[in-house]
């Protein structure tokens, strides 16, 4: 993935609860015969900083969404960032 | 920060003749370690749009509004997590209050300090102008 970290301490969350902890969202799709897009936005709806290091600094890469499952019908994603593992269950 | 939105990015698919789709992802992100910016306080006092407060060891912290340097960091920027106050290091605060706009606290050694607004003359320094770091109040203690 892109946007190394800037260092300092911190901890990885992942945040699953739509609704709940997150709110996902996209604006009106656009769609032709081929392709079809639109622009997504991510929602902090929990107390807790997101995507900080120091609890003020936006890290330009703090918040990234992954897919658990993509579509399995022929459709794919176009515009992948990149490829991640998750190596520990625990803050890293 | 909560209630924050990211900004937009564009995501595509190539429907391949699809004319549904479905997906699930899960949202990572980093978040401050805990134990590297939050602080153990004993004592708080509330303000109008800013708390003070101070630890074990009598080292201040504030948070919140800072638009008249109330949070005395030096900056008059308003901070969502605890910043330290610029007491001088040889003063452990034994007790603080935030007033409206400005706060104010009593050192274990005796001197008093305040910081933020000033324009009644509340810091009791003999001036009228704020401040976004302690002074001491005039007198004999």
């Amino acid at each position: 993935m892109n946007g190394e970290s800037s260092g300092g301490p911190s901890y990885n969350l992942v945040v699953g609860s739509q609704h709940r902890y997150v709110r996902m969202a996209n604006d009106a799709p656009v769609m032709d015969a081929t392709t079809w897009s639109a622009n997504v936005t991510v929602q902090n709806l929990t107390l807790q900083p997101f995507g900080t290091l120091d609890g003020t600094t936006a890290e330009a890469a703090g918040v990234r969404v992954f897919f658990v499952d993509e579509p399995n019908n022929g459709v794919e994603v176009l515009n992948h960032d990149g490829e991640a593992t998750f190596t520990e269950a625990v803050p890293q | 920060m909560p209630g924050e939105t990211s900004g937009a990015k564009t995501w595509q698919f190539a429907l391949n003749g699809a004319t549904k789709f479905r997906f699930s992802v899960l949202v990572w992100t980093e978040v401050p370690d805990p134990d590297a910016y939050s602080v153990r306080l004993t004592r708080i006092s509330a303000g109008y749009g800013h708390t003070c407060g101070h630890d074990l060891d009598g080292k201040l912290y504030c948070w919140g509004d800072n638009r008249y340097g109330q949070l005395g960091d030096g900056t008059r920027i308003d901070r969502p997590t605890p910043v330290a106050v610029q007491v001088p290091t040889a003063h452990a605060t034994l007790t603080v209050s935030a007033g409206h706009y400005h706060a104010c606290g009593l050192s274990v050694a005796g001197p008093a300090y305040c910081w933020g607004s000033n324009v009644f003359g509340q810091h009791g320094d003999g001036r009228t102008i704020n401040n976004a770091v302690p002074v001491f109040v005039a007198g004999t203690y």
